[in-house]
Parts: structure tokens; C-alpha cells; sequence
């Protein structure tokens, strides 16, 4: 398009340019031609002017001849005067001639002239004529005559010399007309001309200037084309070459070199040259393919792989067409793509490929150590593909409700029947909810299980999932929560009864508080009343026991105050002391005295470790442990209370199987009691909790109770084994680290 | 002192107890005056007596018959009549609670009972000679709970 612009351009600019210099040509044509003509006409008035004097010079002659003619007649010197005649004479003979000449191409005026001539012929013989005839002597007569004649002549000659002259004139004035007429026009027409040639040339240049420009653009065009395929090759990877059939000469771009690790231009572009880079294995094959290509002037793409200048593999592609290039000739242009990456890429996603294949097969394994999980987990999975309107039923979902694998439309149509009828109307209500709020939602409902018919507690948790493979899908996870709740139930019960028994502990220890102290307080007054005023006047056994009164008043006092402190010890501070435990022990069994002495009990005690405890508890504790032991003695066989005292690792103790991992000091009890069936082991830990009847044995069933709450205030653990008839075992562990309760 | 006996006033339901108080008084040998009452309610009859001889110093025990001794001390200080008396509770409690309740109703000291006689002579005696103009204006939780 552009190309067919330019010459179109071309073409008119030359055309202007053949025409402005025909212009000019004319021009000088014309310019040459007036000048000419000019100086003709010039030269033409000149001669006229000429043609005039020379005449008029004729016409002095032969009036300086009349006048000598006449002098001869006054004077008679003949001889003189002839002389003159005759000189005169070939003066206008001279000028006849020259006027000959100068009328060669005017017919009229050489007419004129020979009529002159024979005019100043016949003068001339009229003038000899005189000149004899005065040597003759002739008479006057004669003389008169010839006179006369001569005079007629000279006014004929005058005559003819006017009428040359006039005829002379006229063409004078022609001439002149014609020279006016050539000045005037000849300017003008130069004028006219030049005005247009400069027209032409001022169109022209701009023309010029203008074609210019363009091609300046189309220039710049180029450049920035040439630069932005170069660009594109370098990012593209590939580079072009091409293959001149006439030269038979190749020509690399730029980043033909760089793909082969080369410098741009770094060598001669060359066949050999460049198979030299290719792999040996790929050089017969490419070698092949390449001739194809030059014969046939085209190729499908084909791969083979380089060895760069660096050593480095690539794998290129090569595709090549035969053009024409612009200036007509047949070349073969081809193309060279680096697809390393590419090939590269391929490979890993061949090997990735392979790796989804090994995951699906884990994946799968997962799957069946889920459903596994699933039976073990007592839980089934239910997924509702929103996308699909589809549910998917886990095979443990049909077990939990007693369903045989059966299909999954059964089994949504039907598991509503096995709902317990108090929970259906809840359980729909929730179901609605999870679908129409999409709330998280979690609840627990009784069903029948269906094939045993019995009764099992089922505690759902939904939850959207947002799942970009599948869609969104609800999920559904259904747990046989029977056992748990069953559980669960039996703690509230527990708690329960807890509760009620605190409350009991709490009047019990408002009672010791007040009522209980009043009195007590009362004996001691009195007690102080009679030591103070009539201790001297008591026996001494009297003395004696109203020490023991005071002493056990004393005691009294001290556990009603320990009571006291110990049911507040949950909620206020409690002051743990680094103890020796052998001490506490030794308060105990004072305390115990007087009941160890009437049962005769035997006891052995090992040595105690030294702890961080509240000491008046775990004083508490040993008291309530081994009156334990005496007050469910054996009648009629001699208490045996044995304490003993081991550090051991939680890893090696069967009891502390769920305890925090560590190192305790296990403390135990051993009597040969009554003992108890051992299924009542934990009861008799519970507040209130008596085994036996108040008949059988005094108590108030906190004993224990206490125990069990003084050694979890430790974060310890206490457990009882009992054998019935042959004796009990208390087991108490107080962990090492005391940072546990500090 | 210009007064012949400082009065002083025991409102106790239990009879070991009056006796107790009383008999201290006898030995501590202060010039005394000690009346006592059985009940809150006793206690109240007499002190809105116009003829009533108002004491320095009113022992009240918190658990009492008929009217307690929270609702005396109510009583008491709601009337400005009564402005002038000290009180002092005089209780087997020792429970936070009742200390904290007393306090705030503007007891003037707390009491235990004590389980020994020469300890409640002694008791008594500091809480008569204590310069009460001191104790009611210097009032602070700490020295409240008079402790033995």
C-alpha cells in the first residue's frame, strides 16, 4: 500500500520535474528568439539610418558636382574642375555600390536605385556635355540649354532621393513598430512563465519534503520492527535463519548465536557450523530432515537436541519455509525454538502424574484405615453434595443404626423410623436448620437401633465444607455417644448428690461452728473455774482426770477448728509448708492414743519422707487413715496397722496409670481389718458414704471422705483394695515435685 | 474519773455466759456496774425505758431469742439517743461474716468468747480501760477483732 503511494508519488514528482524543464526550455526558446528578433530590428533601423546618409551624401555629390559645372562655365577652368567631377563621381559610384548591397532583398528600393543611377548617368552627361562645349566654344545658346537640362536633372534626382528616402522611412517606422511590439510582449511572457515553472518547483519541493517524512516514518517503523523481533526472539527463544538458494549463503539472527551460547555474530553463519552443535545421536536424523526441507521449501516442526558452546543439553525445534524475499529472490526461512523448558516441564508432569498415582494409592489405603477409625470410633460419615443433590453414606453410618448395607435411598427413607419418637420432632427441626441457616450445628438424640432393638444415643455435628474439586457439602458425622453420654448422665447424678452433701457439709459446719464450740467452750471455762479455784482440793486422781478432761477437750477443740479450716481450704489460701511427714504422724497417733491403747493395736511405721504439704491435713489425713483401720478392726483380734513409704515412677504403677507422668512417694496403709468387697472401693471415698449401719460402727462417713480430698489438694491420688475378712490396703501418692501444688 | 461506777451492760441468752461475765467483773475489782439481759428483746425494753441509766460500754452476743443482736445493733445506732454507748460483740463466732457485718453496722469491737476464765478477766479488763474516745474515732477493720 504504502509502496504503491511512493511510486505514485514518484511517478507525479518526475512528471512535474519533465514538465517544469520543457517549461524552461520553451523559455529560452522564446527569450533567444525575441533577443534575436531585436537585434535584427536593430540592426535593420541602423541600416535604414545608413541607407539615408548614404543618400543623402549621393545627392551633396552631384550638387557639388552642378557646382563645379556651373564655376567651370564662370571661370572656365575646365581642367580643374573635371578633376572634381570625376572624383565626385566615383564617390557616388562607390555609394551606389554600397547601397546595392543594402538593398539586396528590397525589390522596390533596387528599382529606385537604377532608376537613380541612370539619373545621375544622364547628369553626368549633361555635365561633359557642358565641359566640351565650353572648350569648344560653343555658343550660349546652347550653354542655355544644356543648363536648363541639367537643371531639370538635378530636380528629378532630388526627387527620386525624397521618394527613396520616404520609401525608407516607411519601412523605418515598420521596423520600429515590430521592435516595440517585441519589447512589450517578451517581458510578460517570461513573466508568466517563470511564475508557473516556480510554481511547479515550489510543488515539487514540498512534495519532497513530504515524501520525505514519510519515508523517515516508514523508516523509524522499521527499526522499531527490527528491534521488537528481536526482542521477541531473545524472550520467545528462538531465533530465525535463512538459506539463500541463489547464493547459497546462510545468515544467523542475533539470537540464532545466543541460543548456541554464542556472542551475536560470533562467527560466519554455516551449515557445518552449526550441525556441529547437534547432538551426535540426533545429526543423522536432523541431517535428513534438513534436506527435505531445502528440497521440498517446507517442514513440519521437528525436535532435536543441542549441545551448547557451554557443554549444556537443550532441546530445540526447527521449523523452515521456503519465501520470496522483497527482492524477488527464493530463499528458505527457518525458524529455531528453544523448548527446554518446555520438554522440561513435560517430563515433570509426566512425573508428577506418576506421583498422583502413588498418592491415590495411599489415599485409598487412608481411606480404609478410615472406615476402620470409623468402626472402631463408633462414627459414621454422611456427605451431602449440594452441586449433586447426592448424599454419600458411610458404610458405618448403616451400623450404628443397626442397618444392614443396604442401599442409601432405603436407608434415608427409613432412618426416621428409628428415631425415638420424643426426639423426631427436635431432630427435623435441627436437620431444617443445618439446611436452611447452614449453621454449624451440633445435637444428640436417642434412636432404636434396629437390629437389636436398643436404645443408643446418637450426637451429630454438621458443618458446611467449602470444596473447590466437589463443590460445597455438608457433613454430617453421627457418633454412637451412648456410652459417653450414659457417662455423662452418671457424673450430673454424682454432682448431684456432691451437691447435696456439700450442703450437708456446710450445716454440719455451721454446727461445729457454733453449737458444737459452745458447749465445748463452756467445759473449758469450767475447766479453767475449778483448775484456778479448787485444784487443791482435788485427789489426785481427780487431779489426773481433770487433765485428761482438759486434754481431750483440747483435742476436740483442735478438730472441730481443723474441720473448720478444712472445708474452707477449696476456696481460701492454703499454707504449704515443707514438712517432715514423720512429724504429722507422730501428732496423729498422740491424738489416737487413747484408742489405740483400748484396741491393743500393734503399729508399724516406717520412716515418712519430708514434703511441701498443708501439715494439718495430711496430719489429718494419717489420723483418719489409721483410726480408720482401728475403728473397722477385727473383734477379738489385735489391731495391725503397717505404714509404709516407697518413691516410684508413675510409668511402673498400675494406679497411676492416668496420672500425671512423675516421680511420687506412695504411702501405704495395711491393716487386718474387716476389710470390704473390693467393688465398694471407690464408694467409700464418697461423702456420708457408710458401709455399715450406725448400730454396727460410729461414724458420720466423712472419715474417708476428708481423706480423699486432703490428698487431691496435694494433687495426689488415694485408693482403697480391700479383701472382706482379711484386712484393707490404703494407698495414698503424693507427687515429688512440689511446684505441682505450689 | 468522775463517775462513782462505769455501767456496763450484757445482753447474753446463755446463763454459763452471764455468769461468767459477771464473776469476772466481781474479780477484776473496777468499779462496775453490770446489769445484764437474757435477750435482744429484753435488752431493747430496757434501754427505751425513760428511766433508763445508759452504759459506757454494751456487750452484745449475736445469737440471742427474740431479737439478735445485729437487729439491737441496728436499733441502737439509728437512735441518737444512744449515741454515746460503745458497743462491743460479744460472740462465739469468730466467722468472717458476722465480723464483716457487725463492723460495717458500726460495732465498736468484736469479741470472742473465750474458752479460758483468766483470759476473759483479762478481755474484759482492756476493753473497759481502752480510751474509747480513741477506738470510735481511729475505727479501722484491722484492730477491730479484738484478738487475745
Amino acid at each position: 500500500m504504502k509502496k504503491i503511494l511512493f511510486d505514485k508519488s514518484s511517478f507525479l514528482l518526475a512528471a512535474i520535474f519533465v514538465v517544469a524543464a520543457a517549461l524552461l526550455f520553451f523559455l529560452m526558446v522564446l527569450a533567444y528568439k525575441h533577443l534575436e528578433k531585436q537585434t535584427e530590428s536593430v540592426e535593420w533601423m541602423q541600416q535604414s539610418y545608413e541607407i539615408s546618409a548614404k543618400l543623402q551624401h549621393i545627392f551633396s555629390n552631384l550638387k557639388d558636382i552642378e557646382t563645379e559645372r556651373r564655376n567651370v562655365i564662370l571661370r572656365a577652368n575646365h581642367e580643374e574642375a573635371r578633376k572634381i567631377i570625376n572624383e565626385k563621381m566615383i564617390e557616388i559610384t562607390a555609394l551606389e555600390n554600397s547601397l546595392k548591397q543594402n538593398f539586396i532583398n528590397y525589390p522596390v528600393q533596387q528599382e529606385n536605385l537604377q532608376t537613380l543611377d541612370m539619373m545621375i548617368r544622364y547628369k553626368y552627361n549633361i555635365v561633359n556635355k557642358t565641359l566640351s562645349s565650353l572648350s569648344r566654344e560653343e555658343d550660349m545658346e546652347t550653354m542655355k540649354e544644356s543648363l536648363l537640362a541639367g537643371k531639370n536633372v538635378m530636380a528629378s534626382i532630388q526627387d527620386k532621393i525624397g521618394e527613396m528616402l520616404e520609401e525608407e522611412e516607411i519601412l523605418l517606422n515598420q521596423r520600429k513598430d515590430t521592435l516595440i511590439d517585441i519589447q512589450k510582449s517578451t517581458p510578460f511572457y517570461l513573466f508568466i512563465i517563470s511564475l508557473f515553472s516556480l510554481g511547479m518547483l515550489v510543488f515539487a519541493f514540498y512534495k519532497m519534503n513530504k515524501d520525505v517524512k514519510t519515508q523517515k516514518r516508514n523508516n523509524d517503523e522499521l527499526k522499531l520492527a527490527l528491534d521488537t523481533s528481536q526482542l521477541a526472539e531473545k524472550v520467545g527463544g528462538y531465533g530465525i535463519w535463512i538459506y539463500d538458494y541463489t547464493t547459497k549463503e546462510y545468515y544467523f539472527s542475533d539470537n540464532e548465536y545466543r541460543l548456541l551460547g554464542y556472542e551475536p555474530q560470533a562467527f560466519q553463519a554455516d551449515h557445518e557450523k552449526f550441525f556441529q552443535h547437534i547432538h551426535p545421536e540426533d545429526r543423522k536424523r536432523v541431517d535428513a530432515k534438513y534436506h527435505i526441507m531445502i528440497e521440498t521449501g517446507s517442514m513440519i516442526p521437528f525436535r532435536y537436541r543441542i549441545i551448547t558452546k557451554d557443554g549444556e543439553l537443550r532441546h530445540f525445534q526447527m521449523v523452515g519455509e521456503s519465501v520470496l524475499s522483497p527482492s524477488g529472490e527464493r530463499i528458505l526461512l527457518g525458524i529455531t525454538t528453544d523448548i527446554t523448558s518446555e520438554v522440561e516441564s513435560q517430563l515433570k508432569l509426566e512425573g508428577t502424574n506418576w506421583m498422583l498415582r502413588e498418592r491415590n494409592k495411599t489415599l485409598s489405603i487412608a481411606n480404609e484405615t478410615f472406615e476402620e477409625a470409623e468402626k472402631i470410633g463408633f462414627f459414621g460419615t454422611c456427605q451431602y453434595l449440594i452441586d449433586e443433590d447426592r448424599f454419600i453414606l458411610s458404610d458405618n453410618l448403616f451400623r450404628l443404626f443397626g442397618h444392614e448395607l443396604s442401599d442409601e435411598d432405603q436407608f434415608l427413607k427409613s432412618f426416621e423410623e428409628d428415631i425415638h419418637p420424643n426426639d423426631l420432632k427436635m431432630v427435623k427441626m435441627k436437620i431444617s436448620s443445618v439446611f436452611i441457616q447452614k449453621e454449624i450445628t451440633s445435637f444428640a438424640f436417642r434412636i432404636i437401633r434396629k437390629n437389636d432393638r436398643k436404645l443408643r444415643y446418637i450426637d451429630v455435628t454438621s458443618k458446611i465444607i467449602r470444596d473447590k474439586e466437589v463443590g460445597d457439602y455438608y457433613l454430617f458425622i453421627a457418633q454412637d455417644a451412648t456410652d459417653e453420654i450414659l457417662d455423662k448422665l452418671s457424673i450430673r447424678e454424682k454432682n448431684r448428690i456432691l451437691e447435696a452433701n456439700n450442703k450437708e457439709l456446710q450445716a454440719f459446719n455451721y454446727v461445729a461452728s457454733h453449737d458444737l464450740q459452745e458447749p465445748l467452750r463452756k467445759i473449758e471455762t469450767f475447766i479453767s473455774r475449778l483448775t484456778d479455784k479448787d485444784y487443791d482440793k482435788l485427789s489426785d486422781s481427780g487431779k489426773q482426770y481433770l487433765e485428761r478432761i482438759q486434754l481431750s477437750s483440747g483435742r476436740m477443740r483442735t478438730l472441730i477448728n481443723d474441720l473448720l479450716q478444712f472445708s474452707r481450704t477449696t476456696r481460701a489460701e492454703q499454707s504449704y509448708e515443707v514438712c517432715d511427714l514423720n512429724l504429722l504422724m507422730n501428732n496423729a497417733l498422740e491424738e489416737l492414743y487413747h484408742p489405740i491403747e483400748e484396741k491393743r493395736a500393734q503399729l508399724e511405721i516406717s520412716n515418712l519422707p519430708v514434703l511441701k504439704v498443708v501439715p494439718f491435713q495430711v496430719q489429718q489425713l494419717f489420723t483418719n487413715l489409721i483410726s480408720n483401720s482401728l475403728k473397722y478392726s477385727k473383734e477379738g483380734v489385735k489391731p495391725y496397722i503397717k505404714v509404709d513409704s516407697e518413691k516410684v515412677k508413675s510409668a511402673t504403677e498400675k494406679l497411676l496409670s492416668k496420672a500425671v507422668p512423675g516421680t511420687y512417694y506412695k504411702i501405704t496403709f495395711s491393716d487386718n481389718g474387716i476389710g470390704f468387697e473390693q467393688e465398694y472401693a471407690d464408694k467409700i471415698f464418697q461423702l456420708f458414704h457408710r458401709l455399715h449401719g450406725r448400730g454396727e460402727f460410729e461414724g458420720t462417713g466423712i472419715g474417708l471422705a476428708i481423706c480423699k480430698k486432703i490428698v487431691e489438694n496435694h494433687k495426689g491420688y488415694i485408693c482403697a483394695k480391700g479383701i472382706p475378712g482379711e484386712g484393707s490396703v490404703f494407698t495414698i501418692y503424693f507427687p515429688e515435685e512440689t511446684k505441682a501444688f505450689s | 474519773m468522775n463517775k462513782e461506777y462505769m455501767h456496763i451492760i450484757l445482753a447474753d441468752d446463755d446463763e454459763d455466759d452471764r455468769l461468767f461475765f459477771t464473776d469476772a467483773f466481781e474479780e477484776l475489782k473496777i468499779n462496775t456496774k453490770v446489769k445484764t439481759y437474757n435477750d435482744g428483746a429484753e435488752l431493747m425494753d430496757y434501754l427505751n425505758s425513760e428511766d433508763s441509766i445508759l452504759p459506757e460500754i454494751l456487750f452484745l452476743d449475736l445469737n440471742m431469742p427474740k431479737k439478735n443482736g445485729i437487729e439491737c445493733l441496728h436499733e441502737i445506732k439509728s437512735n441518737p439517743r444512744f449515741g454515746n454507748i460503745a458497743i462491743a460483740i460479744y460472740s462465739t463466732s469468730s466467722s468472717e461474716e458476722h465480723i464483716e457485718e457487725t463492723f460495717v453496722n458500726g460495732a465498736n469491737i468484736y469479741i470472742k468468747k473465750p474458752n479460758d476464765f483468766n483470759t476473759l478477766k483479762k478481755v474484759l479488763s482492756d476493753v473497759v480501760t481502752i480510751n474509747w474516745q480513741y477506738q470510735t474515732s481511729g475505727l479501722n477493720k484491722d484492730n477491730f477483732l479484738l484478738r487475745m
